[in-house]
């Protein structure tokens, strides 16, 4: 299976399972990671992400399967025989400790020379950019820099794995996007492989070489960021990543659907099933392309405008679809072009080998 | 069983258990065993002894099961069914007036300007540094057969009923003050605004916002109060005179009669009202949260010149009393004959002249109350840190917070007698214990757990429950993070419940009254012997002895964390 240009597989999650009492947190989860990959557990709360993490670490550790670091079966292992450094949401630092006693306290008990210790941490401070703030108490630091104090203690001890388990969640938004250039630039340093679990799909989309998409217990798909949000495997996958349109409709014999009526060419995601089964059509708003009046199309009625900075976010109604609430999201020429307003007629086309098709379930409640 | 089973798409992985335990480190195998060491040490001065209480009240003389004919004897025994209700009565009462006082009092300092409320404050809480049977001893002085305000009494005696209500006001009095100020801080300025803005009368705003709001704090202060007069044991034993309660009752049966048996259900009748009331403190507390939230304003009592006179002129005449009756025991410490010779003297502290102990009972105290303070300051925060962080051993971490919680239920008493029963049993191989100076100190700090326990797992709650992970994934053992962080950021505390044990310890009488040999005689036992020959000045000295020791440590305490925590405590500063 290994390509051979590819690293090696380093962390092998095999049927983990894990209830507490009747709910069942993960359900016979199976997952490779391979050395240096970014990889992001991405799910809504409760679908078992952090639940996954803990268990990698061994702080809660499964019900059953098995968990493989670097060859090693750390399955049964407590935490502190197993290899990895750990950024929590609250960041855990020790209150009474300095930025650098907090960043060195891991060295200090190794018996590591005082003066070597001294170099190590103005090494990681000065990675994470902290330098000129060792000798300050956490109260005295802001939040951003309370995580980065988290994230060079967490690497201290150079750890096989780095966890991070929501680590931007309790930051302003500012702060956030900074944080996060500076997670993914430590990480193209030092290359350490990395799993980090947010419910924020675009942290997930912007950081990772690959995503986990969970929900329920379950892994719903394992991709790229490009592959989660081009081809998502499920109506969840759709729903949860990146905006979606979801049309109810039916299969045709020919391979196409129909949509009110209305035949449809789906791309990608058409599977083969009976004729004339129920399914569901998710369009992105962005695969929704929009005319004059007359140029072509279906007749449609702008219901509502956003303006997003980059691109204009039209609500319609496309009465040929059956459908009341139809989202696209158009170039800012473009939209000046059409004078888009409530109330304005415009032509909404949906062009051939675009739309994706789902067996008809609900999209599940996506953030 | 009725999971979904999918088919595993990797190749088999190696059988794995149904249930995976992680294998036990050298940290795991450490922290297991001190869970089991305190799980241990609440099992044995705790749960046992009342076990032996309980199958003692089963038994006869010769230790033979009787099934219930103790209890029938007990009922069927007119004398001694009167002292419930004598009890009841003498707790009701006291309840009642201590209550309405202290709420008065709460009200003053928290929603009133009078003046010199921190004077009057600290003045209310004195009864707080001594043993019970000082405010006896003072009564005894000013409304006894030679006392100065005797006619106040309109020829009743102030041995009996009067004096024992008396007395356990002044001693639950700041339980009582402490509780109310409390709920009466907590007030949400928000909604006297809103009835402010509605037109609302005063009067009416006090019935409908101020006292719905502290109804649980009125609520947990009445049972506080009833239980402490109802259990205590040094007022009725002063100024009882013939009117029998049950605590010295069991006093009487245990030690004059040695009727154990009888001791034992006298002593379960009295267990009885106090866990009545612990279980109504325990659901009280639980409705009781989040009165105040974040978004509340903070009531400021803004100046009314009428009302805050009032409130001073009220608030000045409980304050003196309170004020007289600790100062009546000083200064009668030091005369020679009340009330004819007033000439001031030493001799009252002179104790070997009065008791053989002399002043050995007091450097037991100190001893004694040092230990309490010191292992139980120890026991108590370690155990509770195991119960709250620990991660193995999960059932025994439960039977422990439900166990350090037990205490509280229990009067002095009652456990003093069950440790006779318990470790006097001739099978019992911890039989050695007893008679010793660590009898004493185990009884004490089992008595005392579960304040301490409460106060060091709330603390230990706000501490950030994700220490131990960060510590192990840095490979540093659980109990360097615990000296190096968890100890140093929950100092204050730590001292708090150091304070609480040692002063506890020191004003204690109840139950070390059962388990004192002559070598281990304590101060506060002591104030009783010496009564009880008859030397009221020398005992009043001692029970004073007492109160200089606590108020020294008090202020001790006060020093240590104006001036030497602060140095440890630089990281709190923003």
């Amino acid at each position: 299976m290994t390509a051979p240009e590819e690293p090696p597989v380093y962390l092998r999650l095999q049927n983990i399972s894990k209830h507490f009492g009747t709910f069942h947190a993960l359900r016979d989860v199976s997952l490779s990671i391979r050395k240096g990959e970014f990889v992001c557990f991405l799910g809504p709360s409760g679908c078992g992400k952090t639940t996954l993490l803990r268990a990698i670490a061994g702080l809660d550790p499964q019900n059953s399967g098995r968990i493989e670091q670097d060859g090693r079966d750390i399955s049964r292992l407590p935490p502190a025989q197993r290899d990895f450094g750990i950024v929590f949401q609250s960041y855990a630092l020790f209150p009474n400790l300095t930025a650098a006693e907090n960043i060195g306290y891991g060295l200090r008990n190794r018996g590591v020379p005082g003066h070597e210790i001294r170099a190590r941490v103005e090494q990681l401070a000065t990675l994470v950019h902290l330098y000129e703030h060792l000798h300050k108490y956490p109260s005295q630091l802001s939040g951003g820099q309370q995580q980065r104090v988290a994230l060079a203690r967490a690497l201290a001890l150079s750890p096989g794995l780095l966890l991070l388990d929501e680590p931007l969640s309790a930051l302003d938004a500012q702060v956030r996007q900074f944080l996060r250039r500076e997670i993914k630039e430590v990480h193209r340093r030092l290359g350490i492989t990395t799993i980090m679990v947010t419910h924020d799909q675009e942290e997930a989309l912007t950081l990772s070489d690959r995503i986990v998409l969970m929900n329920r217990g379950v892994i719903e798909q394992v991709g790229t960021p490009t592959e989660l949000y081009r081809t998502p495997r499920t109506a969840f996958a759709a729903a949860f990543v990146g905006q979606s349109n979801f049309l109810p409709g039916r299969l045709r014999a020919d391979g196409t659907v129909a949509v009110n009526g209305v035949p449809l060419r789906p791309g990608v995601g058409v599977q083969a099933g009976m004729p004339d089964e129920p399914v569901q059509i998710c369009l992105r708003p962005e695969q929704v392309e929009l005319r004059p009046a007359g140029a072509g199309g279906y007749p449609a009625q702008v219901t509502d405008v956003e303006f997003c900075g980059s691109f204009w976010r039209v609500t319609l109604s496309v009465e040929a679809l059956g459908c009341r609430r139809l989202v696209a999201d158009v170039p800012p020429a473009l939209g000046g072009a059409l004078a888009l307003a409530e109330g304005a007629a415009v032509d909404a086309l949906v062009p051939d080998g675009v739309a994706q098709v789902f067996p008809e379930v609900f999209p599940e409640a996506a953030a | 069983m009725n999971q979904s089973v999918r088919v595993p798409s990797l190749a088999p992985a190696a059988r794995t258990p149904r249930r995976l335990r992680l294998s036990m480190g050298r940290e795991d195998w450490i922290m297991a065993g001190g869970i089991l060491a305190v799980g241990v040490f609440l099992i044995v001065a705790v749960a046992l002894p009342l076990l032996a209480l309980f199958v003692k009240a089963f038994e006869n003389r010769a230790g033979e099961f009787v099934g219930l004919a103790n209890f029938a004897a007990y009922f069927s025994t007119p004398s001694l069914t009167q002292s419930i209700w004598n009890s009841l009565f003498v707790a009701s009462a006291s309840t009642v007036i201590t209550v309405t006082l202290g709420f008065v009092f709460a009200y003053g300092l928290t929603r009133t300007c009078m003046p010199l409320r921190g004077v009057l404050r600290a003045l209310a809480v004195t009864p707080i540094l001594s043993p019970s049977m000082l405010p006896a001893i003072s009564l005894v002085y000013l409304f006894g057969n030679k006392g100065f305000a005797k006619g106040l009494l309109f020829g009743n005696s102030i041995y009996g009923p009067i004096g024992i209500i008396m007395g356990e006001v002044y001693y639950t009095f700041p339980h009582v003050l402490l509780i109310l100020v409390t709920a009466l801080s907590m007030a949400d300025a928000r909604l006297y605004e809103a009835a402010d803005a509605l037109g609302t009368s005063r009067w009416r705003t006090f019935w409908t916002v101020t006292l719905p709001g502290v109804r649980y704090g009125l609520v947990s202060a009445a049972v506080v109060a009833f239980t402490l007069a109802l259990t205590d044991f040094g007022v009725a034993k002063v100024v009882g005179g013939r009117f029998n309660v049950l605590a010295t009752d069991v006093y009487k049966q245990v030690i004059g009669q040695k009727n154990f048996p009888m001791g034992a259900v006298v002593g379960l009748v009295l267990l009885a009202p106090a866990l009545l009331s612990f279980l109504v403190t325990r659901h009280v507390q639980k409705r009781q949260k989040a009165q105040l939230s974040a978004r509340s304003v903070l009531l400021t009592p803004q100046p009314q010149k009428g009302r805050d006179l009032v409130f001073f002129a009220v608030c000045s005449v409980i304050a003196l009393a309170i004020a007289t009756m600790l100062g009546t025991s000083a200064f009668a410490s030091f005369i020679k004959l009340w009330p004819y010779d007033l000439t001031l003297t030493l001799t009252n502290y002179d104790f070997s002249l009065v008791d053989s102990s002399g002043w050995t009972s007091y450097t037991n105290s100190l001893v004694m109350a040092s230990s309490v303070a010191v292992i139980g300051t120890a026991v108590v925060f370690g155990g509770a840190y195991l119960v709250e962080k620990g991660r193995s051993l999960p059932l025994l971490r439960h039977a422990i917070s439900v166990l350090a919680l037990l205490p509280l239920a229990v009067p002095g008493l009652v456990l003093g007698i069950a440790y006779i029963f318990f470790f006097n049993h001739p099978a019992n191989p911890l039989g050695f214990l007893m008679g010793t100076m660590a009898i004493l100190v185990i009884n004490t700090l089992a008595h005392y757990y579960t304040v301490a326990h409460l106060s060091a797992s709330t603390i230990l709650k706000q501490v950030d429950g994700e220490y131990e992970a960060v510590s192990a994934s840095l490979k540093v053992p659980f109990w360097r993070t615990f000296a190096l962080v968890t100890v140093p950021v929950c100092l204050p505390t730590i001292l708090d419940i150091l304070v609480y044990l040692f002063a506890t310890a020191l004003t204690t009488a109840s139950s070390l009254i059962f388990l004192y040999t002559p070598d281990t005689k304590t101060a506060s036992v002591a104030v009783i012997s010496i009564d009880d020959a008859g030397n009221i000045a020398s005992a009043a000295a001692m029970a004073m002895v007492i109160v200089y020791t606590s108020a020294a440590v008090r202020g001790l305490d006060l020093l240590v964390r104006r001036f030497g925590l602060a140095r440890f405590q630089r990281w709190r500063q923003r």
